[in-house]
């Protein structure tokens, strides 16, 4: 309900909800002060004619009808423009006064009326505030006041007021839109620390101001989440780094008694499989090892300039005998023009060459690889496509983690950390690794974000 | 030959050391960089096993001094992390091959003897390879098997030209990986087999002693006797 009335986005939300609170107080407070005003003055009004009468009264006690009609005559001559008097015969008839005649709908009570007369002095229609009185004799007494300076002040203060709505309405909008990014750019920021942490710089922190207002405890509070994220992380690492170190020096010694048993038993057949077996643990401890390190980044003296078709053309090279071997096929597709890149040329030959290896491991006979280089818009691409069975979609990601192996009832060796070494030695180069469909198979991109231009 | 091997880890220094013994050479063990290079500079060695980290002065240091005075034993460097920079480091230091630990005893072997060869003959560089009936020709780069051409690829002729050079030793696939294609990791598949296979067809085949041998658990070996 609420989302269907108010707009989606926080910050017109923020805006309009400024906006309606300031419009709906602006307003209670101008009725408040409009009819509070206006009434103060007419009853001011009212009672400047009340204590006119009173007097009046008093004049016509001591003296009688003559003596009103002196007073009354007297105060008609000096009065300024808006006063109204009228003295009136019973029958109405004017006696004295600046009124044509007695008002047919006013009471004689006393009480306060506003009404619409004919003045003869000004030979105008006027709106007036009056009270009017029976005299002992039956004559009857008026005094009034022209109610139009009220009429042209209530008219003033309308139009001022419509102004001032406008004016603080467009205040209103400003402060919303001026509040909304103030509060806004806070949360942008945290966001944005979010997404660069998502993209592997787990290092990234939360900018807090000197305010020490909400914002700046939630980003310390977040802070101090990331770093024990971090420190969680780092831990598990030197972890697995230490475990992986302390099987060496063992599996190393054992290696050793295997080698040394080997020769006294002069190539005994279990011997020879125990020590294969011993290779392929070392073998993937030190690339566990080897990854660990290379998880703590990349220095740029250890990076050159490379050709990166004679590059492939080296990679393919040594691989396409094994391709062949294994019934498949292994070409490269290199672009007419010379492709330039920087990266550390072991480790990007490494990642490629498991990217081919795994090709030939998984693609089946008969399988088609192409080992290709493709310049695009902003990017170099290299790409080891297959058309072999492919990864699932759903698989994709999951295949590049650690120690992940999609099909748990293949006898594969090892721990499961090809992919995941490519996806480590493209992110300290800040390449992407993308594993995709290649409609049948499987195509693995290695984007090299291009850093000439 | 008399091989000195500077290594804080006693455990490995001496494995190594009973292994050199068993292959027939000897070999002093030094655990510590000041000492090893007193020993290194006075002593009359074949080849220096050397760890990067040693207690007193490291490594580099240690290949460093020796090759300043002159002294200009081949050096095998040891380090225990196979980290990108140590190896390069140690080579331009002044090792002439390096090993990442752990290694196969196999590996250090075949390395070892490497070194040494290279250290015996660096002057030499022959025109011509030959092998019982085999023949390389440095210059023209062919091959020729019984005054019969073989038909080699580029790589092939490298291959087959590192296995000349080392007639009789054991080449590792590592080293072939190195030598051959500049690549310094460890592949996961037999993929240096499969070239090495399609060298062998090239030049063995149809004869009746085979020249090219693979050594189990260790790599290959070009020579004579099997």
């Amino acid at each position: 309900m609420k989302f269907s009335i108010l707009p989606k986005s926080a910050y017109l939300r923020i805006i309009l909800t400024y906006v309606l609170f300031t419009a709906a107080t602006i307003t209670g407070v101008l009725v408040f002060v409009y009819f509070s005003t206006v009434e103060v003055i007419e009853n001011e009004v009212s009672e400047v004619v009340e204590a006119e009468i009173r007097s009046l009264e008093d004049e016509y006690r001591s003296g009688g009808l003559t003596r009103l009609r002196a007073a009354l005559a007297r105060r008609v001559e000096t009065a300024d423009g808006d006063a109204i008097y009228l003295l009136a015969a019973p029958n109405n008839q004017r006696i004295v006064g600046n009124l044509s005649q007695w008002p047919p709908d006013i009471n004689t009570n006393g009480d306060w009326t506003i009404l619409s007369l004919y003045r003869t002095d000004t030979q105008s229609e006027v709106l007036v505030g009056a009270r009017a009185y029976t005299l002992g004799l039956g004559a009857k007494i008026l005094v009034g006041r022209d109610m139009r300076a009220r009429r042209d002040f209530q008219e003033t203060l309308t139009d001022a007021m419509a102004v001032a709505s406008i004016l603080v309405l467009i205040l209103a909008l400003l402060g919303g839109v001026i509040f909304s990014r103030l509060v806004l750019r806070r949360i942008k920021s945290i966001d944005q620390t979010a997404r660069f942490i998502m993209e592997g710089d787990i290092s990234k922190r939360i900018s807090v101001t000197e305010k020490n207002d909400e914002f700046d405890q939630l980003a310390t509070t977040l802070n101090q989440m990331l770093t024990k994220v971090e420190d969680l992380i780092e831990e598990l690492r030197v972890a697995t780094e230490s475990m992986a170190h302390d099987l060496r020096s063992p599996l190393t010694r054992l290696r050793g008694h295997l080698e040394q048993s080997q020769v006294s038993l002069k190539d005994n057949e279990n011997i020879e499989k125990a020590i294969l077996e011993t290779d392929r643990i070392l073998k993937d401890l030190n690339a566990l090892l080897n990854i660990s390190r290379l998880e703590t980044g990349l220095s740029e003296t250890q990076k050159k300039e490379i050709n990166l078709n004679d590059f492939l053309a080296n990679i393919a090279e040594l691989y396409m005998p094994l391709a062949e071997e294994n019934d498949m096929s292994l070409s490269l597709q290199s672009p007419e023009q010379d492709l330039k890149i920087i990266a550390n040329a072991q480790l990007l030959a490494q990642a490629i060459s498991n990217l081919i290896e795994n090709a030939i491991k998984y693609a089946g006979r008969g399988a088609a690889i192409i080992l290709s280089a493709n310049l695009a818009e902003n990017s170099i691409i290299i790409s080891v496509a297959d058309n072999g069975p492919g990864i699932a979609k759903e698989n994709r990601e999951k295949a590049i983690e650690r120690f992940v192996r999609l099909s748990p009832e293949r006898k594969d060796k090892g721990m499961g950390l090809g992919l995941y070494l490519v996806s480590v030695i493209t992110k300290i180069h800040n390449f992407k690794f993308m594993l995709e469909d290649n409609n049948p198979g499987l195509i693995a991109n290695i984007i090299i974000p291009n850093t000439e231009n | 030959m008399r091989i000195l091997i500077v290594e804080d880890d006693v455990e490995i220094s001496g494995f190594i050391l009973k292994s050199l013994q068993q292959h027939g050479h000897v070999a002093d063990v030094i655990s510590d960089g000041i000492d090893g290079l007193s020993a290194a500079v006075s002593g009359t060695y074949d080849a220096i096993i050397l760890d990067r980290m040693l207690p007193r002065l490291d490594g580099i240091s240690v290949i460093k001094a020796l090759r300043s005075e002159g002294i200009k034993t081949p050096v095998i460097f040891l380090s225990a992390l196979g980290d990108l920079d140590y190896r390069l480091e140690g080579l331009k230091a002044g090792a002439d091959d390096y090993l990442a630990k752990p290694f196969a005893f196999s590996e250090l072997l075949a390395r070892l003897e490497a070194v040494l060869r290279r250290g015996s003959n660096i002057d030499k560089t022959p025109d011509k390879l030959i092998v019982g009936g085999l023949e390389l020709d440095i210059k023209a780069r062919q091959a020729k098997r019984n005054e019969r051409v073989i038909d080699l690829k580029p790589r092939e002729y490298k291959i087959l030209e590192y296995l000349m050079k080392n007639e009789g030793r054991i080449v590792t696939r590592s080293m072939l990986l190195e030598q051959v294609w500049d690549y310094h990791f460890d592949p996961h598949t037999n993929v240096i087999d499969v070239h090495i296979s399609r060298l062998r067809a090239k030049i063995d085949q149809g004869h009746d002693k085979p020249l090219l041998h693979t050594v189990r658990g260790s790599g290959y070996r070009i020579g004579i006797a099997s």
